[in-house]
């Protein structure tokens, strides 16, 4: 949920009261009626309402983190945004060729999965408490040459490749925000994307990575909301 | 790592003596503009002070820290002790302070004496590369718990102009001697404030636009994104969200000053006076650095730990050093920048006054040396004295 009962979690002492002191009291009856069922605890916190709220908040002032009215906006830890990236340019059709796991194509497509993986995750830095983003992440990914390599360049099939043979530019815009956001464009975004490719033949393509490097690198993918 | 060797109290002159915590509160005070090195000591918050801090973010005030990575012998720089039995074989020569002697290998420096702020008795008591290095980085000791920001980054935060289109806080480290010792940190202040560490190169990565990308097709993509966040954060306001759209905002204004990290920019009568040496040209960009806006700038030059051969070391780097810092200051002094520019010049300690069976000088933390000057800090002051010799 993104803050403890009790803050910072490792202070949990008499001079440092939880924010929900019924709440924290209840819980710890709970766990110890239930012989320190562990899943049983996370499964009631996951199954919670607390737990199940949007992040979006429309009014002018979001309630302050403690109150557990609106989710918390948090960090995507390295290995988590590095998924998102990796996933975000793989094109969904090449899920479904499900290669059979003794070949040797297998083993090398994974072992390039995980090479690139753990060099995407290089990139970005573990959040803390105090988590700030670094100018060095947004150099990395606006000019960086392995980001090209990894994320733009390498595979002959991939996000572009589809979204590239797409003819109807709604089609292509509403894919493109199924496969990266994983939900459709509002109107006023799909009008935004279409004036942003509509821009003849020639540098389509340089449109359309622009478009898939945006979507990738703003906050609704960067952050976990 | 040789312990020190010198029993406790013998520099012990307790009103010569300068802590380390007056020492760093100086640096505070000066940032401060304030006129007297030790005038103000109670100004330890200073920074808490929101006016304060807005007053000296208009007036744009920079620190160069000339950092001797490894820890220079005070005997072969600032404090010489010639005709003791330690004191090496390097005589001293008189400055432009009557009275004042330093070390004939700084002959350049020394017609320069009366513009600086020499100190002669740090007493830091840490005699490690890596816990020294981080004890005057940061100013402090650093809590089990608890890791304090160094003062590039605390200065960073403070001084730094929202809308700058520069770094906050760059640091030079070429050599590959101690380079890893106490990492520059910027801990609870975040990211935001960590150091840009040019080591390998001397421009920062990821500065030139993609050559596939006209100016054009960058400027637009890096607009869509900024339209994609807004839109995002019209339902998701969150610290988290402006602090990325900052750092995207700072990727371009940063961009725009690459040329800024060049400095075959410079005429070639200025980059002849810095000289050839990759110190020089280091000085050099940190000079154009602050010029700019850059609050806070280390140049490491490394490596001063002259366990062995100290004599021989010191033969080489002080020169070097000499001629470097006091083009730097002319340069400064030159453009008026001086008065808004500290300079500081010291390592993580100073060197013993003991000379070893390998003709080294070790650690020593308890009398050592630094110099400032510049941002109001008393031109021309020596404080502190020391009897090192026996």
């Amino acid at each position: 949920m993104g803050i403890g009962l009790v803050e910072p979690l490792d202070q949990m002492h008499g001079d440092n009261d939880p924010s929900h002191p019924e709440l924290l009291q209840w819980l710890s009856h709970w766990f110890i009626e239930h012989d320190y069922d562990l899943n049983g605890l996370i499964r009631g916190i996951v199954l919670s309402q607390a737990y199940q709220r949007s992040s979006a908040w429309e009014s002018a002032e979001r309630p302050a983190k403690h109150l557990y009215a609106v989710a918390n906006i948090r960090v995507l830890t390295p290995r988590q945004y590095a998924t998102t990236l990796l996933m975000g340019v793989t094109s969904p059709s090449d899920w479904q060729n499900n290669l059979d796991p003794s070949s040797p194509r297998h083993k090398e497509s994974l072992e390039k999965a995980f090479k690139d993986l753990s060099k995407v995750r290089s990139w970005f830095e573990r959040p803390t408490e105090t988590f700030h983003f670094s100018v060095e992440e947004a150099l990395q990914l606006s000019n960086g040459e392995e980001v090209q390599s990894i994320l733009f360049d390498s595979s002959a099939v991939g996000l572009l490749n589809t979204l590239t043979e797409e003819r109807d530019l709604d089609h292509c815009i509403q894919q493109a925000y199924l496969h990266i956001y994983h939900r459709p464009p509002s109107e006023e975004e799909a009008q935004l994307l279409k004036s942003f490719l509509n821009v003849g033949k020639e540098t389509f393509p340089t449109q359309l990575k622009s478009m898939v490097w945006a979507l990738l690198t703003s906050p609704e993918s960067r952050l976990n909301h | 790592m040789k312990p020190d060797q010198t029993p406790p109290g013998q520099c012990s002159h307790s009103e010569h003596q300068l802590s380390r915590r007056l020492f760093m509160n100086s640096l505070a005070v000066s940032m401060a503009g304030a006129s007297g090195l030790i005038g103000n000591t109670g100004s330890a918050h200073l920074f808490d002070q929101e006016p304060m801090t807005r007053e000296l973010k208009a007036k744009g005030r920079s620190v160069i820290l000339v950092w001797l990575a490894g820890g220079s012998s005070q005997f072969e720089t600032w404090d010489p002790k010639p005709g003791s039995p330690k004191g090496g074989p390097f005589s001293t020569i008189p400055t432009s302070i009557p009275g004042l002697h330093i070390s004939e290998l700084m002959p350049k420096m020394a017609k320069r004496m009366h513009q600086t702020c020499l100190i002669r008795s740090l007493n830091t008591k840490d005699s490690g590369h890596d816990s020294a290095s981080a004890l005057i980085m940061r100013g402090r000791k650093d809590e089990p718990s608890l890791k304090y920001p160094d003062m590039g980054a605390i200065l960073a935060k403070e001084l730094a102009r929202t809308d700058s289109k520069v770094p906050d806080y760059v640091s030079f480290y070429s050599q590959t001697e101690g380079r890893n010792f106490s990492k520059l940190t910027p801990s609870f202040l975040g990211a935001r404030y960590a150091p840009m560490e040019l080591s390998d190169h001397m421009t920062p990565p990821n500065l030139k636009r993609l050559q596939e990308l006209s100016e054009i097709a960058h400027l637009s993509r890096a607009d869509l994104q900024q339209v994609l966040s807004q839109q995002f954060a019209s339902q998701h306001s969150s610290d988290m969200v402006k602090s990325h759209a900052s750092a995207f905002a700072r990727a371009q204004g940063l961009m725009s000053s690459e040329s800024l990290f060049d400095v075959e920019k410079e005429p070639r009568s200025i980059r002849e006076k810095y000289g050839p040496t990759q110190f020089g040209k280091q000085m050099l960009m940190a000079r154009r650095l602050a010029e700019s806006g850059v609050p806070f700038i280390r140049v490491g030059r490394a490596w001063w730990d002259s366990h062995g051969q100290n004599f021989e070391t010191h033969q080489e780097m002080v020169p070097e050093l000499d001629h470097v810092l006091s083009t730097l200051l002319d340069d400064l002094r030159q453009r008026g920048m001086l008065d808004h520019t500290l300079v500081v010049v010291m390592g993580e300690f100073g060197r013993t006054p003991e000379i070893n069976a390998s003709l080294g000088r070790d650690h020593f933390s308890r009398a050592w040396s630094a110099l400032m000057s510049g941002c109001g800090v008393k031109d021309g002051a020596v404080f502190g004295a020391n009897r090192q010799t026996r």
